[in-house]
């Protein structure tokens, strides 16, 4: 059974520069950072409340991730759920017709793993891991990225989305949260998976981000929201650690893709 | 190094330079604002057009959530000696004070100097080719 959000996967150019901003300037701890020759990638975890971020950094240009940074540029790779049993997942996930990248589960960074396909959910490449050990530090206190609040994932069309994700992977739908944003022009619903929601967002106009995304790449994972105790005060430490920060808005910030390395990155303010 | 339209569809980073086209304020004419739109996605760039009766905020934000290399503002209705100073000053407050700026509208010729100062690279009035707009931004954006 699938848990929560084990972490979310950024593919970087550099991992020591992204360090610069999700461990300093965010204030994240590392709890691992190695390299995975079989994968040709260094990694690093950085646990985020209950979560974690996951920089990728290829270190060989013949790998799904040099080949993702080639083609896309940095950003969000991937979303991982947490499994207890990595393997009778990935066979469940078969069953319900899912396409498998790995059809049983190898050691990864986060533990025994496996990849889902993203044509199989929305755009998305998923990825189930199953801790051999608990790698987790704990939530750092004086972090200022308090947890994952939600995974933004542009779909067409919300409810054919949720039916997906529900029957993959067994979450299900936040009746009170999600509607219609005109302002934005979007449609969006909530999915609470364990830790964190996914967000569906439906684009409801020609114009604007969501819209071009869904034109030029269609669905998939779109934004990264991390809670914040004070969206002002986060912005200003920010800006003091050389981050492009926007200004907090109704208890949203958002920092611009130069300085989160490629990832739509939105804070926002919980209690 | 320079790269022109013809080499080149390409910035620093080997993306596409971005280029946010942003009118502020209460003038809603906005036919050259989509034609130097236009005239730069042909030419290769990635254009992002916000519509018209921006607040500096409202165009400082979509600077830096669309992560842009230029921002050009069209203005007709003579209000830019207040509007300008405080997008670039909205621009600086988020960090984005590397971000190539030029303008274009109706703005008198007395008014070049304030402009430069302030940090405009260019000045377009009406009767300019779209093509001298292009060769700027790929001159500009492109040699950092």
């Amino acid at each position: 059974m699938l848990s929560k959000v084990h972490h979310v996967g950024i593919v970087v150019r550099s991992a020591d520069d992204a360090l610069g901003f999700y461990r300093d300037a965010l204030g994240l701890p590392v709890s691992v950072d190695r390299v995975i020759e079989d994968q040709g990638v260094r990694g690093v975890l950085l646990p985020c409340g209950t979560a974690e971020i996951e920089l990728l950094e290829p270190t060989r240009d013949d790998t799904g991730v040099a080949r993702f940074l080639e083609g896309r540029g940095e950003g969000m790779h991937h979303v991982c759920f947490e499994s207890d049993d990595c393997g009778a997942d990935l066979r469940a996930a078969a069953e319900a017709g899912v396409q498998l990248i790995d059809e049983a589960p190898r050691a990864g960074l986060a533990g025994m793993i496996g990849f889902l396909h993203p044509r199989s959910n929305h755009g998305v490449l998923i990825e189930y891991a199953t801790p051999v050990e608990e790698s987790h530090v704990g939530p750092s206190d004086d972090a200022l990225a308090k947890r994952i609040d939600h995974i933004g994932i542009v779909v067409q069309d919300i409810p054919a989305a949720a039916a997906t994700y529900e029957r993959h992977f067994g979450f299900t739908l936040d009746p009170n949260l999600g509607g219609q944003n005109d302002a934005l022009g979007i449609e969006n619903a909530f999915m609470l998976a364990g830790n964190a929601h996914l967000e569906f967002i439906q684009p409801t106009t020609e114009e604007g981000p969501v819209a071009k995304f869904a034109a030029e790449r269609g669905e998939g994972s779109f934004l990264l929201s991390l809670a914040v105790a004070d969206a002002e005060a986060a912005v200003a430490s920010l800006r003091d650690a050389g981050a492009r920060a926007g200004d907090a808005n109704g208890g949203v910030a958002f920092v611009s893709p130069r300085s989160s390395f490629g990832v739509n990155l939105q804070l926002v303010e919980r209690a | 190094m320079t790269a022109s339209p013809e080499t080149s569809a390409q910035g620093e980073t080997g993306q596409k330079i971005r280029v946010l086209i942003a009118k502020p304020g209460l003038d809603g004419h906005d036919r050259g604002a989509k034609i130097v739109a236009r005239a730069l996605r042909d030419g290769g760039c990635e254009v992002i057009y916000t519509g018209i009766r921006q607040t500096p905020q409202m165009i400082a934000e979509a600077a830096l959530q669309e992560d842009v290399d230029v921002v050009g503002l069209s203005i007709l209705s003579g209000a830019h000696l207040e509007l300008f100073p405080r997008i670039v000053e909205e621009l600086r407050s988020r960090g984005l004070d590397d971000v190539i700026l030029f303008c274009g509208g109706i703005i008198p010729e007395e008014d070049t100097d304030a402009l430069e100062a302030m940090g405009f690279s260019a000045i377009f009035r009406p009767g300019t080719n779209t093509r001298d707009i292009v060769s700027f931004v790929y001159d500009n954006a492109s040699s950092e």
